[in-house]
């Protein structure tokens, strides 16, 4: 995606200036800095800015790198990129990007989880079934600790504990 | 595809079933369409069916199809009102469905007479074209399931409940619904291919069996358990998931052996019927059971706003009764909260004990009510209903969605882009809370591409997949800003591309096929096309129906 430069705004200011659009974010503080995602999500009309992972391999394994286009790619510093530091997708989960919007951003707790769930089903055209909890939706639920670590899932109304 | 002559003729015309149905979609295409501006004209209020046997276990499935698809009632009327009791019906501006093998029997005769003559619409969805039931219709269908000589019907069934499906899909004009019915003849061909051994090796031993089906698969359940007792000498009863717990679980405790109730967990639904009620011993959770089941009438399930997804899964149902992958369905773990006590997610029961955030405010002291995999209430809990009490100070919110997953677990989906792929990355991205994904392939080849979208959409809508659709992030990206996408597979969409992409947005029911495009490489018309479908969505800077 093009950076936004004075007289060449492209896509991204694009996005963020057009009230219908919605963005997607990958709130791991690297791939946009936390200063330009402050400035997207006061551009933004509420509920037009929603979480990605852009998750790779490595998530959910102890893994130090992946092969992508028969390139290795290296996991360190919480980034992945190639071995000449272009980035290669992120090394974030979604409750690793809710706690960032909440201690970067500054975000309350209850719009970081808006961003993970009702924004992206709204987004997606989805959101007659998922994204919230009320009657009639699918019993997609998550289950957080007080440390909005993830206790276990139920997909379906099926459960799955986030134990190993 | 035609078995080998020495199978018996039942098992011969089984594997016809595929040809059948094909025939079926050639020869009645313009007669569904025929139908579908009838019923555009008639606007029928309500839809009777007249069936006895594997018809009237078809016509089941076409009833919840009709229900749920066109929220239409659908009632059986016994062929005896007519013939025994000679009452008089009320038909006026009903349609009136007939579905028979022979479409010679006396009984059926008269019914569909007094229906015709009472004013409704009448079709009959008959295999013997020559037969008087044809001839009394305003419109005929035929099965064209061919010739059948087995007295055990097979094909007759199967053509029959696929012509209420062809039938639906013309009705409703649903383009998702036709892309179902022409990947049937795919799936029963498959289904042929199976190895059903393992299942036969556990029913040898049987002589009773509970056929668990719901919904749209109540037919099926009833056609199985009819074809145990008629072939198998088993004594088979079908029973509604929602109901075999209230009563009948309690026979499957005491007179049946665990591996009889696994026979049935082909379907997925009869997990608790390895343990004989009396011995499972989950503390509160046995209890809260007894209680429900005493409780149960009163609290009799409603039906969910599940009904499309489980309309694909009765669809699915026509090629064989198992869900793909049931088997790798999550279990409970150990960490979790205790007395889940329901792996297949069916059972009705109240999650209590957490602060819940709704997506719009935060909720104390409330619980949320499911069944079936949907939400049924939330608020104060009601009584008679099993609890899980979830821990203290844990916090209860809508499953997250990821609208971009390349890789997890260790896999990248682009690498081995099939549904194991996608499987082992739904299961590490749960263990992070993510409850719906789109797989999304980079850049890649045509192959990677075709591969991709086949695993997605056969896993989008399957319950407990996690999967929501597709994501193609590329390869209509942008050359000079590429990041690591592959500059080799970069392109302009062809029209030919569009038209690909475009049949593959219709076949995610109840998921998306999202394309991550770049504006400078793909032109407006192509833009307007995918955009007019509502699936196209703009750059990494998603923008919306363009």
């Amino acid at each position: 995606m093009p950076p936004v430069a004075n007289r060449d705004p492209g896509i991204a200011a694009a996005g963020m200036t057009d009230p219908a659009t919605w963005c997607g974010i990958i709130a791991d503080g690297i791939h946009v800095h936390p200063a330009l995602l402050r400035l997207t999500l006061d551009a933004k009309p509420r509920g037009k800015v929603f979480l990605v992972t852009d998750a790779m391999p490595p998530l959910g394994t102890s893994a130090d790198s992946f092969v992508l286009y028969g390139a290795t790619i290296l996991r360190r510093d919480g980034k992945l990129t190639t071995a000449d530091g272009t980035l290669a997708g992120a090394d974030l989960d979604l409750p690793a990007a809710i706690r960032n919007c909440l201690s970067l951003l500054g975000l309350e707790l209850e719009e970081a989880l808006r961003m993970a769930s009702l924004y992206p089903a709204e987004f997606l055209g989805l959101a007659d079934r998922r994204g919230r909890i009320a009657p009639g939706f699918a019993a997609d639920l998550t289950l957080l600790s007080p440390g909005l670590e993830v206790l276990g899932t139920w997909v379906d109304g099926i459960w799955a504990s986030a134990a190993r | 595809m035609t078995a080998p002559a020495d199978l018996p003729a039942m098992a011969r015309e089984a594997a016809e079933t595929s040809e059948a149905v094909q025939r079926q979609i050639e020869r009645c295409a313009p007669l569904f369409k025929l139908f579908a501006a009838k019923m555009q004209e008639l606007r029928p209020s309500v839809v009777v069916t007249c069936a006895r046997g594997s018809s009237d276990h078809a016509a089941a499935y076409g009833k919840y199809l009709i229900e749920t698809r066109l929220g239409l009632p659908v009632a059986s009327i016994g062929p005896s009102v007519a013939s025994l009791y000679k009452a008089p019906l009320q038909l006026k501006n009903a349609l009136f469905i007939a579905v028979s093998q022979s479409g010679r029997s006396p009984d059926l005769l008269r019914l569909t007479e007094a229906a015709a003559s009472s004013g409704a619409y009448v079709v009959c969805m008959v295999n013997d074209e020559e037969s008087p039931l044809a001839k009394l219709a305003d419109l005929f269908i035929p099965l064209c399931a061919g010739k059948e000589i087995s007295v055990a019907a097979t094909k007759s069934y199967l053509t029959a409940a696929f012509a209420f499906l062809q039938l639906v899909a013309h009705w409703q004009d649903d383009a998702a619904l036709k892309q179902h019915v022409a990947a049937t003849p795919g799936w029963l061909t498959q289904a042929t291919r199976l190895d059903w051994n393992p299942a036969l090796q556990i029913l040898l031993k049987s002589q009773g069996l509970y056929v668990i089906g719901r919904g749209l698969g109540t037919g099926a359940a009833a056609e199985m358990a009819l074809k145990f007792k008629e072939t198998c000498r088993i004594h088979a009863e079908a029973f509604s998931a929602a109901e075999v717990i209230h009563g009948p679980l309690e026979l499957a405790g005491a007179g049946f052996p665990g591996d009889r109730a696994d026979a049935t967990r082909r379907d997925g639904k009869l997990e608790r019927c390895r343990d004989p009620p009396a011995a499972r011993s989950q503390g509160s959770g046995a209890e809260h059971r007894h209680d429900a089941r005493r409780h149960g009438r009163a609290a009799d399930p409603t039906r969910s706003a599940a009904g499309s997804g489980a309309a694909r899964r009765g669809a699915k149902l026509l090629h064989g009764g198992a869900q793909p992958g049931d088997g790798a369905r999550p279990q409970p773990g150990p960490a979790g909260p205790s007395a889940q006590g329901d792996g297949d997610g069916l059972m009705r029961r109240t999650l209590t004990g957490a602060r819940i955030f709704t997506g719009e405010t935060m909720l104390d002291d409330a619980g949320v009510l499911i069944e079936d995999g949907a939400i049924l209430d939330i608020g104060k809990p009601p009584g008679g209903v099993e609890t899980v009490r979830l821990p203290e100070g844990a916090l209860l919110v809508p499953g997250f969605i990821d609208a971009q997953v390349n890789g997890g677990g260790g896999v990248l989906f682009n690498e081995t882009p099939d549904e194991a792929t996608i499987r082992t990355i739904v299961a590490a991205h749960r263990r992070f809370g993510t409850t719906g994904l789109l797989p999304t392939l980079v850049t890649d080849d045509a192959e990677k591409m075709r591969a991709a979208a086949r695993a997605a959409i056969a896993l989008t809508g399957q319950r407990g997949s996690g999967v929501l659709g597709l994501h193609l992030e590329g390869p209509y990206l942008s050359v000079e800003r590429r990041g690591v996408h592959k500059a080799d597979f970069i392109r302009k969409p062809t029209p030919a591309d569009i038209d690909e992409l475009c049949g593959w947005a219709g076949q995610f029911p109840g998921g998306k096929l999202l394309v991550t495009v770049a504006p400078e490489n793909v032109d407006d018309a192509a833009i307007n096309r995918m955009g007019r479908r509502r699936y196209c969505r703009l750059g990494r800077a998603f923008r919306r129906e363009l």
